[in-house]
């Protein structure tokens, strides 16, 4: 097709939607004339001088000219009818008092309807509200799709409790899984009935020195295995980014647990499999002789107080107390026989809220660890030692039949040794309220 | 063997101690049972106060806790 006949045909598609839009108030004998004249430039192109092309190229663009000013004035009406009748009611439009009074007058005369199909019907625009504005073919949409969300990526959990071992002990690593410490013992040959060391004596000079000896032994501590272990599908771990470290947070805190309670309770007649608790050869409360039946209606400070001068007594000295929170709080309250507040240089509390008795650090602990009804005391110089045998380990790897199954599997270890020797029993006191004021209270 | 399990008596009591102590005041209750200091002891002892008085039986509350330990960790696996 010739660049002149693709022209012609876009001028004929042209009339067609002119005569479209116009519709019943199309011309339809000028397009009819109209057509005519554009199928006969159409086939007789070829035959035609140039004259006569122009001749009939001018016609046609008149005729199409006028059909256009005549598509623009339809048009324009259809506007100004449309600003005309805009007080008219119309589905979804506003609609005044003053036209529905005049449709009623219209509508109902001497208390007559004069429409049989006349009616009026009143609906209140809708407000855009999320019930309504969402929707979707299968019901509720997810309308975060058009909102947007953030995700937290903290993975909220309970608050777990504190750990009185961990936070507050010294932990050495060693590389090996056995620990053997030294005791010195005092008993000698001098006097085998006693078997009295002996020692330095005050002589007159060329007589003969007192003797003196001792022994050594040995302490053995093995390796306590704490451990955990947990498998989960493959998929689970590829859908959630998130899983591993959480599986790692979790395993780690499930085992900071166990070897709190480990460290702190356990007594290895009962579990074998775990290390030497700090409370199993812990002593208990005995009134020195200052403190015997002496303070009339002791509070928790003189309780405090009271297991600090046994130490002392026992030639030890307390370097931390370990209470539960409530006793903590408790003692803030307390107040002297005059009503004020019992904070001075025996009771202070730092900038930090620590709290000193006597100089010594009370800290609050976990009811779980320290009930309400116990007082836990340590020495400065600790006699109880841990040690750990390497890091806290987290790893994953195939377990069984994972691969087969798709599985990864994550375990987490770490060992403990801990060992006290019996000489060193005095550095920890664990004991009730009840029988510290028992034995210290001035009973009538 | 630990200075604590040597030295601790579990006692019973079979009146409130002190005896006269107003209400919540007390320092042990009626019934109620105490592992205590045996030096402790004697002071109540002394002050004739009424109370069952047992050595502390190491064996068999080992015997005792173990046996829950052992059930305890059966229900976990």
């Amino acid at each position: 097709m010739t660049e002149e006949l693709k022209a012609i045909a876009v001028i004929g598609e042209q009339v067609e939607s002119f005569k479209n839009l116009l519709g019943e108030k199309a011309d339809s004998k000028a397009i009819e004339k109209l057509n005519t004249d554009i199928e006969a430039l159409k086939t007789g192109i070829d035959s035609m001088t140039e004259k006569q092309v122009d001749k009939s190229i001018e016609k046609i663009n008149e005729a199409v000219t006028k059909l256009h000013a005549q598509v623009e004035k339809l048009l324009e009406e259809q506007a100004d009818q449309k600003e005309a009748t805009k007080t008219a009611a119309k589905p979804g439009e506003i609609i005044t008092s003053a036209q529905v009074k005049e449709f009623v007058d219209a509508t109902f005369k001497d208390g007559q309807k004069t429409k049989d199909n006349a009616r009026i019907e009143i609906k209140a625009p809708e407000t855009f509200g999320y019930p309504t504005f969402f929707q979707g073919a299968a019901g509720t949409p997810d309308y975060t799709a058009f909102t947007g969300r953030y995700i937290d990526p903290k993975l909220q959990e309970r608050k777990r409790k504190r750990n009185l071992i961990l936070d507050y002990f010294d932990i050495q690593t060693i590389n090996v899984p056995t620990l053997v410490y030294l005791i010195k013992v005092e008993i000698g040959d001098t006097n085998p009935t006693s078997g009295d060391p002996g020692g330095a004596a005050w002589i007159l000079s060329g007589a003969a020195k007192p003797k003196r000896s001792f022994r050594v032994t040995t302490g053995t501590a093995e390796a306590k295995k704490v451990a955990i272990f947990g498998t989960v599908e493959d998929k689970l771990l590829r859908d959630v980014p998130s899983l591993e470290n959480w599986i790692r947070e979790d395993f780690m805190d499930e085992m900071r647990e166990t070897i709190n309670d480990g460290l702190l309770n356990n007594n290895p007649s009962v579990n074998a499999n775990a290390p030497l608790g700090l409370k199993t050869n812990a002593i208990q409360y005995s009134a020195t002789p200052a403190y015997d039946e002496a303070i009339a209606d002791p509070n928790y400070i003189d309780d405090l107080i009271a297991t600090f001068a046994l130490m002392a007594f026992n030639k030890e000295e307390a370097g931390m107390a370990f209470i539960s929170s409530d006793v903590y709080y408790r003692i803030m309250h307390l107040k002297a026989t005059d009503g004020k507040w019992l904070n001075n240089n025996l009771v202070y509390v730092t900038a930090n809220n620590e709290l000193y008795i006597a100089g010594v650090h009370v800290v609050w602990v976990d009811e779980e660890d320290v009930p309400s009804t116990h007082v836990l005391v340590i020495g400065r110089d600790l006699g109880f030692k841990i040690k750990a045998y390497g890091p806290m380990v987290f790893e994953r790897g195939l377990n069984g039949t994972d691969f087969r199954e798709d599985k990864t599997s994550y375990r987490g270890y770490q060992e403990f040794l801990t060992y006290f020797p019996e000489n060193r029993e005095n550095s920890v006191l664990y004991d009730t309220w009840a029988n510290i004021e028992a034995a210290i209270t001035l009973v009538p | 063997m630990s200075n604590r399990l040597d030295n601790t008596r579990i006692v019973t009591f079979e009146e409130n101690y002190p005896k006269d102590a107003k209400p919540g005041k007390e320092i042990y209750l009626k019934g109620s049972t105490h592992p205590v200091h045996f030096k402790t002891v004697e002071k109540l002892e002394a002050k004739k106060v009424k109370m069952k008085v047992e050595k502390f039986d190491e064996k068999a509350e080992v015997a005792k806790a173990k046996l829950e330990f052992e059930k305890q960790s059966k229900k976990e696996d």
